[in-house]
């Protein structure tokens, strides 16, 4: 009991700041289930009283609008690529950042976390115009590569700062016992930064998901490559009217990414290293 | 249609994983080939060679193309040296942008870690780790089509003769006696501190996945150790766990001040940058979508870029010390 | 976790399998109006199918975009010719990095006026009179057309046009004048009510990234109904400046509304955080708390989807803005959207010369939700109540108008949007608001 007392504040403050963190999430999906004059004239949170008026309507309407489906398996098209490309590369760039030795590390590296104030506005019509170029504009090509460029400073980063941290001392025994370069990387450095680059895929994975700029620049909103952000957008008319099927569109696209952080959720707590190594 | 992409995803996936894992495959059985100095000089560049193909041709291409620019003038055909640049700085929007931005820096930046850190520290000592994890790493899946619809929910106003359908107003009015409702994102008092809050919103649970993925990587052995020794939990955070999660914190705090300058989107959707809100890269938008100067938006990418070079040189001074430390 | 993952694994999968086997199609209704637009395309392509597709951009979703491909289903049927419509809210900055990129779409349909005329004036846009024919062109108001082209030439047909400066009401609750003759009647019995507590007006004009457009229809009926057509011209191309005395009192005028907590609800500062689509809903309430809002053809639509009780006609009516100065009575303006040519093929010709027939405006006429530009689509060819009813105010107007702030420069245009918000938030400072709009005048038309 002195032990539950003593930590109630702590319980108090996390569920406090979790309920505020909640709250705007669970206006939407209350609402999301709400005919669209209801949420335009009442709160959300009197739904609960009587009348009860829950609806599937704003469901049904955005599941059942032409090319949801297709646009669905465009959007893990694109997102899937450009969320294993820019890991992977930067995974040796970091590697090699972190562990091996070169003149000119320090500076490249820096060069390199520069590069994330790059506005992405500035690199539209460059990049568009070397897409027509190639004659690959409008194609998945040029949208997986366009996400590979865009989220690599911070992925090199991110795992660059991870793998430094892992102990030197597992590197030099493993190479006194002759572990290649490529042995060191797929067998120590990646099983034991799990954490971090399973917290960068969630990332990269969500950025690339819900991103519509891109899409509509390189992409182009055709129906036959629109990504879900692109069909999901069009749902509204230009007056705004159709605004509540946002509500339970949200939610839908939102499935995705939550079923995949869900899935990783174990990578998140242990990496390998926990309790294997000896400080 | 369909079917057709349902089979291209597994087959592109494949082939991507393929031909990546086996550039390294073939770059080391050649590299074996060669004598050991000459190894370990050409290694390292050709495992950096895919990333710095992408960096240079995808951002420092681009950006280096954004720098030209900023010196031509609005439809880049004439060089006016630093006009563009006078003219930014000499003109009222862009300084209170530049102020509103310095704003998003300073509270954007110190609040979204601090709570980061506070949450992953904090929860790593309940039961409901996973679910408070979870509750706040929501916001970032959602994207910014329907977190514009949310924070309409939140941010509504209503006459005060009518109901009020916006969660913030209905609460002030009914804890506030005689409580007006708020036009929060009107009033210049409250919507950059607003505005903040919802970037603060979607960015903790970014900090803290970040957060505790570093602090999963510190041995516990480490901190039990330290509480044999006889410190107290509060002692073994700031002598044990903060100075190794430093790094983390570091990468973290980087990427926030940066997002920090970069804050667009939220503006963007909630205020276009009205009523005193315009920041940084909301003018840069306006002058490149809707005034189609090209000089000045360049410009203004240019000033966000020397902004940055403070936050660099913090970077490279942390790891000369963690460098000469080891 | 496990079971989570299974849990929110079945889930996806209902979720998304309705949608694989829902098989999209696309109500087509086999009236005589879509037969003879099928036949009108089959002969522009000259009486053979020629395949092939064109890309569009534009701004539309939902129902409307249902509803506008719906005019091209007859084309696409007749000639082959695939249309993929490609819609985004943010269509001025994409247009612009697409042509910049070389990549632009091979039609935009584009609200963004004052974009596509500056386009034209670059010679970056196809020029249409040199393929639309002559008799189909005369069914539009040749100054109009104009006032969307460039040097005297055609480079954009209007599309998906709405009339603005329509003053919605309930007939169950309006006791005042119907029709008003004058602004000066009205405010008269605006004042009146005011003086009996209740408010007359109701104002919305907040709108996300686009707020204050509902006080831009407002100013430019307020300055269209005081100024000789001349000057009206001058005013969007710069050549007036925004500190004259015409454009002062319109703002003025504005500000005895907006900013009097006695003549709109709640004053000044429910103006502005009042979201446009409930910015009249103040009439519909009970008892209500205001009785006029000023907005355009489309705010049926937008009233009978928050309160779908309500009974065209009987519950919700409109009358014209009434006129100012009777020099200038009976003026009216349009908005909407202007489409025009990027690439030069024989698919999107096809397609312009399809648009601008008298068969496919038909089609547009029969959506429901738009007027047509053209002249020559007879009044009875609108279904619903409020676009007919629009059509004739429309079909009587002395003076055709496009709304100015359409017409200007991007950065003038959005100048303009936000002076209207500093004005209603901050009216003491008109002076510097106006001075500053000339100001950027100097810039926006270089």
């Amino acid at each position: 009991m002195p032990r539950l007392m003593r930590r109630l504040p702590l319980h108090f403050l996390l569920i406090a700041i979790c309920l505020v963190w909640i709250m705007p999430t669970t206006g939407l999906l209350v609402s999301s289930f709400r005919p669209a004059s209801a949420v335009a004239t009442s709160g959300w949170w009197t739904a609960f009283q009587s009348p009860m008026d829950f609806t599937l309507e704003n469901y049904e309407q955005v599941l059942s609008r032409r090319n949801m489906d297709i646009s669905f398996l465009n959007s893990l098209m694109i997102t899937i690529p450009a969320t294993v490309l820019p890991i992977m590369l930067a995974a040796y760039a970091a590697f090699a950042f972190a562990w091996m030795r070169f003149p000119g590390r320090d500076v490249l590296f820096t060069l390199v976390v520069g590069l994330l104030i790059v506005p992405l506005q500035m690199t539209l019509v460059p990049l568009l115009k070397l897409f027509n170029a190639l004659g690959i504009s409008g194609t998945f090509l040029a949208i997986w590569l366009a996400h590979t460029g865009f989220g690599l400073p911070f992925a090199i980063y991110l795992l660059r700062n991870f793998f430094a941290q892992l102990p030197r001392e597992m590197f030099e025994a493993a190479s006194l016992d002759g572990a290649s370069a490529f042995t060191l990387f797929y067998r120590l450095t990646l099983p034991t930064s799990m954490p971090a680059i399973a917290s960068l895929a969630i990332f990269q994975f969500m950025w690339v998901w819900n991103d519509l700029l891109a899409a509509l620049i390189f992409l182009g909103g055709r129906r036959a490559v629109a990504p879900m952000t692109v069909t999901i957008s069009n749902l509204v008319s230009s007056q705004g009217e159709g605004w509540q099927l946002l509500t339970s569109a949200a939610f839908i696209s939102m499935l995705l990414p939550l079923a995949i952080y869900f899935s990783m959720q174990r990578y998140f707590v242990n990496g390998i290293l926990t309790g294997s190594i000896k400080g | 249609m369909l079917l057709e992409r349902l089979i291209q995803i597994p087959v592109v996936v494949t082939t991507i994983l393929l031909l990546v894992v086996g550039y390294l495959v073939v770059i080391e059985r050649l590299l074996n080939r060669l004598p050991h100095h000459r190894q370990a000089k050409l290694r390292p560049w050709l495992w950096l060679t895919p990333a710095l193909i992408f960096l240079s041709v995808f951002l420092l291409y681009p950006m280096l193309n954004t720098i030209y620019l900023s010196l031509l003038d609005a439809k880049s055909e004439l060089f006016v040296g630093f006009e563009n640049f006078t003219d930014i700085v000499s003109d009222a929007t862009t300084r209170n942008a530049l102020s509103n931005t310095l704003i998003w820096l300073v509270w954007f930046t110190s609040i979204v870690v601090l709570l980061g850190l506070l949450m992953t520290v904090l929860s790593e000592k309940v039961a409901y780790e996973h679910l408070i994890k979870m509750i706040m790493f929501l916001p970032m899946a959602i994207s910014f089509v329907a977190a514009g619809v949310i924070w309409k929910f939140m941010f509504d106003y209503q006459p005060a003769t009518r109901p009020q359908t916006g969660t913030l107003n209905a609460i002030w009015t009914s804890l506030i006696p005689n409580g007006e409702p708020q036009p929060w994102l009107i009033n210049p008092l409250t919507n950059t501190p607003v505005l903040i809050f919802v970037a603060i919103w979607i960015f903790a649970g970014f900090c803290m996945v970040i957060l505790s993925a570093g602090l999963k990587g510190i041995p516990s052995e480490i901190q039990e150790s330290a509480r044999i020794d006889g410190a107290n939990e509060w002692q073994s955070f700031i002598y044990i766990t903060l100075p190794l999660l430093s790094p983390t914190i570091a990468v973290v705090a980087t990427t926030m001040l940066i997002n920090a300058l970069k804050a667009f989107d939220i503006v963007y959707v909630l205020t276009n940058g009205n009523y005193n809100t315009d920041v940084i890269a909301t003018r840069m938008y306006k002058e490149l979508f809707t005034a189609h100067d090209f000089g000045r938006a360049s410009a203004i990418a240019v000033v966000l870029l020397l902004a940055t070079l403070p936050i660099i040189a913090f970077n490279i001074r942390q790891y000369r010390q963690r460098e000469a430390n080891l | 976790m496990k079971g989570l993952v299974k849990l929110f694994q079945i889930v996806v999968f209902i979720l998304i399998f309705p949608s694989l086997s829902s098989v999209s199609m696309l109500a087509q209704e086999d009236s005589d109006s879509v037969a003879a637009a099928g036949t009108k395309a089959l002969e522009i392509v000259g009486g053979e199918a020629i395949g092939g597709s064109v890309s569009m951009l534009g701004v539309l979703g939902g129902a409307e975009l249902d509803a506008f491909l719906n005019i091209f289903v007859p084309f696409e049927d007749a000639t082959g010719i695939h249309v993929e419509y490609e819609s985004t809210r943010d269509i001025a900055a994409v247009l612009q990095t697409r042509l910049e990129g070389g990549n632009p779409p091979d039609i935009a349909s584009n609200p963004g006026v004052g974009q596509m005329i500056a386009y034209a004036n670059e010679g970056r846009m196809i020029e249409l009179s040199q393929f639309l024919p002559e008799d189909n062109l005369s069914n539009y108001d040749p100054v109009l057309l104009e006032t969307v082209g460039a040097d005297g030439k055609i480079f954009n047909i209007f599309t998906a046009v709405n009339l603005a400066g329509l003053i919605w009401y309930n007939p169950n609750t309006y006791t005042g004048p119907n029709p008003p003759q004058t602004w000066e009647e009205l405010q008269a019995w605006a004042t009146e009510t005011a003086a009996t507590g209740t408010t007359p007006w109701c104002i919305g004009l907040e709108s996300g990234a686009a707020s204050g457009w509902p006080g831009l229809n407002w100013i430019n009926d307020l300055v269209m109904n005081q100024l000789d057509s001349e000057s009206y011209n001058q005013w969007w191309r710069g050549e007036l400046s925004w500190t004259s005395p015409e454009i002062r009192q319109a703002y003025e005028m504005l500000g005895e509304i907006a900013l009097d907590p006695q003549m709109v609800e709640s004053g000044s500062t429910a103006v502005l955080a009042t979201n446009f689509l409930n910015g009249g809903d103040g009439i519909f309430a009970e008892p209500p708390s205001c009785y006029l809002h000023n907005q355009a053809s489309f705010y049926g639509a937008i009233a009978t989807g928050n309160f779908p009780d309500l009974v065209p006609i009987e519950d919700i009516n409109f009358f014209a803005f009434p006129s100012i100065d009777p020099a200038y009575a009976n003026v009216r303006q349009v908005s909407g959207e202007v489409m025009g040519m990027f690439n030069d093929t024989p698919q999107s010709r096809a397609l312009i010369q399809y648009f601008a027939s008298t068969e496919a405006q038909t089609l547009m006429a029969e959506t429901g939700i738009w007027l047509s530009a053209s002249r020559a689509i007879p009044i009875e060819a609108y279904p619903s109540p409020f676009t007919q009813r629009a059509a004739e105010i429309l079909s009587n107007a002395q003076t055709v108008y496009y709304n100015a702030s359409g017409l200007m420069p991007q950065e003038m245009n959005a100048a303009f949007l936000s002076s209207i918000l500093e004005y209603i938030q901050a009216p003491e400072t008109l002076d510097t608001i106006l001075t500053n709009l000339d100001s950027v005048r100097e810039a926006a038309y270089r």
